[in-house]
């Protein structure tokens, strides 16, 4: 089937707001080529389930293209419309299952080396959707947090190397009450109306998380079961001899929370969403608490766009086979100081995409080697690529960057 | 039968790619002493081999040996579709199979010895050889708690690891062949860290068996990396650049190699940028940006000049028809062109 076939009917499977939204743009969508739509779909597909700040970025996309005439709108989709697609792509059911379309269309444009010229297509749309439809601006500068390092009494690692061009180390940091001090701070951004700055404010622990109010909170241990449900269902995929690789991704695709024990409770649902596609998106996320962490916060950031953002990093458990961890065995030990180092370039790479968001100019970062004097900074009022030799505790800190 | 000048090539290729900054970069250079300060100042150093197919570990190092962008699913336990640099090996020069190995990480790469080519086949390909698929056979109704961890599969999709078939007859055909009586190999296979110390230690036991002249050797520690673990990608890098130079000392060891051996060491191609919003950094290789296209390649042997650095971008496919000039064979199919700054 292609695009202008399409019909109300094809959406009776799609979960009710999704339906609403493609019935009621169905002219819009039949005009979208094959090479995009199903990647749109398959953000639809989730509309009931997305953050609030996704369904509002959905929307404005939706009225922004739904504007254009049908000239300006094929201008704008050209890029797609010209890859060159083959007929079992046609046939497939893309509506219903767009993420196996996805699958098939990413291993056709690799084999027809027209890859990069998606990528280019793509990102050259993206870049016109995120300036004729931008998402909101944050009601205050956004912070990041990331605490690092527990378990670990001494390293020489060089902590926050690729960080420190953009802020200043400090060495001489008194940590006392630090943890406290920075989870009350992020508290206190949330505010006193925590219905109003739901998913704004989010707290993601690579251990195990006290409720905070007014944080979105998620925790690698609350998760336990769910991983393990999940890695279950994986090794019975995988042992049914029936599922490659891909058809395994197809099915994880398909899951749903209660699918690895997470409540259906419709309160719950976006939360459990978003976490399911955590673990089952995320690759290494169900069996190291660091990547757990890490991809978390990419997700969170990119998803979310929050205004606050703490991380705390817990040692991983040390590297067994692979084919060990994926089927449950029991950690043989913790490595604190590998975690270190992967929480380090998580860091880094929290500030990254921290950076990605609207507002970077005014945003605040923040890592904390945990329970220790070293700490770094970056906000607009510091200096770049220093070194401050200054005594002070973590509430000090903060007052630098906020 | 003499080959040309009586050379021999081993290739070692890294499937997992390693970005520059964790290696030659300034801020990697700590994690490849070995090849740093003993090989490069012996080498001659391609600094931007490009690698414009598809990026997944098994099509990537097929594409190397076919010197053909090869299309096919790389996930698939399929062969390659052009003729293998072992093929036009063995057709052109009349070499027997025991001439030319590969030593491989991973079920996936069992199909890599040659293509369904009309007129090449099986029966011009090379041996191959799946140390960790002797392992799993050597330790059939054993306990394995000893030696799992050298039975790490495939890490291009964490959360499929193929089972690892144990198919006794053909490794006891290859434990015989290598002489290696299964308690002994099993017995050092205790002693050893990582799956590509096993493939390292197998190599050396060919080298000693055989001297083949065209071993192909496929390391893949590295590609930890798609676990998001930082600390052992970059493990892998060093235990990959120790293995390097234990290869290269290898050679200069024995007396059928040394000074008639040139070696390639080039990983098939590199890893996502940080700063490509669409990737997660070194996790993966899935932007196609430059960073994951591009990588480099090092050169060791007699007449190959020594502390050289060539910054002209060559291909990934340039491998094979340089491989061909050297050893005297015709890779007809095969598209690239030979590097000849070290012919």
């Amino acid at each position: 089937m292609l695009p202008k076939q399409l019909t109300a009917r094809d959406f009776v499977n799609y979960p009710p707001r999704a339906r609403h939204i493609a019935t009621e743009r169905l002219v819009l969508l039949q005009q979208l080529p094959l090479a995009f739509l199903p990647i749109f779909l398959r953000e639809l597909t989730n509309y009931d389930w997305m953050l609030p700040i996704e369904r509002v970025q959905i929307d404005a996309q939706m009225q922004l293209l739904g504007s254009l005439t049908g000239q300006q709108l094929a201008a704008k989709v050209q890029g797609f419309a010209s890859l060159r697609l083959n007929a079992e792509l046609e046939q497939l059911d893309w509506v219903n299952r767009p993420a196996v379309f996805i699958q098939d269309l990413t291993a056709w444009l690799w084999s027809t080396h027209q890859m990069d010229a998606f990528h280019s297509t793509a990102a050259t749309f993206n870049g016109y959707l995120a300036d004729a439809a931008p998402p909101p601006e944050p009601a205050m500068p956004r912070l990041g947090i990331v605490i690092l390092g527990q378990g670990v009494e001494h390293t020489d690692y060089p902590l926050f190397r690729k960080l420190r061009p953009s802020g200043t180390f400090f060495h001489n940091i008194k940590p006392d009450d630090g943890l406290d001090i920075l989870l009350a701070h992020a508290v206190s951004r949330a505010g006193n109306n925590p219905l109003q700055n739901a998913w704004v404010h989010w707290y993601i622990e690579g251990g195990v998380a006290a409720p905070f109010p007014g944080l979105t909170t998620i925790s690698y241990a609350a998760l336990d079961r769910p991983r393990k449900q999940l890695l279950n269902l994986t090794q019975q995929t995988i042992a049914s001899g029936n599922s490659g690789a891909e058809a395994l991704r197809g099915k994880l695709a398909q899951l749903k929370p209660e699918d690895i024990g997470l409540s259906q409770d419709p309160a719950d649902a976006v939360l459990n969403y978003f976490q399911l596609s955590l673990l089952s998106e995320g690759s290494g996320t169900q069996v190291f608490s660091t990547t757990f962490v890490q991809w978390a916060a990419r997700e969170c950031l990119r998803r979310a766009q929050p205004e606050t953002i703490v991380l705390r990093y817990t040692p991983r458990q040390q590297m067994q086979p692979m084919n060990a961890m994926l089927s449950n065995a029991p950690p043989a030990g913790l490595d604190p100081e590998g975690s270190l180092v992967d929480a380090d370039m998580g860091a880094y790479y929290t500030w990254l995409n921290l950076c990605r968001l609207r507002g970077a100019n005014e945003a605040r970062f923040l890592v904390w080697f945990e329970g220790k004097s070293q700490a770094f900074a970056i906000g607009p009022e510091l200096p770049r690529g220093t070194t401050s030799n200054s005594l002070m505790g973590i509430q000090d800190l903060l007052k630098l960057i906020v | 039968m003499q080959l040309p000048h009586g050379q021999k090539v081993v290739v070692v290729t890294f499937g997992g790619g390693a970005r520059d900054e964790e290696t030659f970069a300034p801020e990697g250079q700590g994690n490849i002493p070995h090849m740093l300060n003993e090989l490069i100042p012996q080498a001659t150093f391609f600094t931007q081999v490009i690698n414009r197919g598809i990026l997944g570990h098994y099509v990537a190092t097929a594409s190397l040996a076919t010197g053909n962008y090869e299309t096919f699913d790389n996930f698939a336990q399929i062969s390659p579709v052009n003729p293998t640099v072992f093929e036009y090996f063995r057709k052109d020069l009349r070499r027997p199979a025991h001439d030319t190995w590969v030593v491989a990480p991973s079920n996936g790469f069992n199909r890599i010895g040659s293509s369904g080519y009309r007129g090449y086949g099986p029966n011009l390909g090379a041996e191959v050889i799946l140390p960790k698929q002797l392992l799993a056979a050597a330790m059939a109704g054993k306990s394995g708690v000893d030696y799992e961890h050298l039975l790490r599969d495939n890490y291009e999709t964490p959360l499929f690891t193929s089972a690892l078939s144990e198919r006794e007859t053909e490794t006891e055909k290859i434990a015989n062949i290598l002489k290696l009586s299964l308690d002994d190999f099993t017995a050092h296979a205790r002693s050893l860290a990582s799956p590509d110390e096993l493939s390292v230690y197998i190599a050396r036991q060919l080298m000693r068996q055989y001297s083949p002249s065209l071993l192909w050797i496929t390391l893949h520690d590295i590609d930890i990396a798609h676990s998001g673990a930082y600390s052992l990608y970059i493990d892998g890098i060093r235990r990959s650049d120790r293995l390097c130079a234990e290869i290269w000392q290898a050679i200069q060891a024995d007396p059928e190699y040394k000074g008639r051996t040139t070696m390639f060491i080039l990983p098939d191609f590199g890893r996502d940028s940080d700063i490509s919003s669409g990737g997660n950094g070194f996790q993966h290789h899935r932007t196609g940006d430059a960073l994951s296209r591009t990588t480099w390649m090092m050169v060791l042997g007699p007449g190959v000049r020594h502390n050289t650095f060539i910054d002209r971008p060559v291909d990934s496919l340039d491998l094979v028809p340089t491989l061909g000039r050297l050893l005297g064979f015709s890779p007809v199919l095969a598209k690239g062109t030979p590097l000849q700054e070290v012919l």
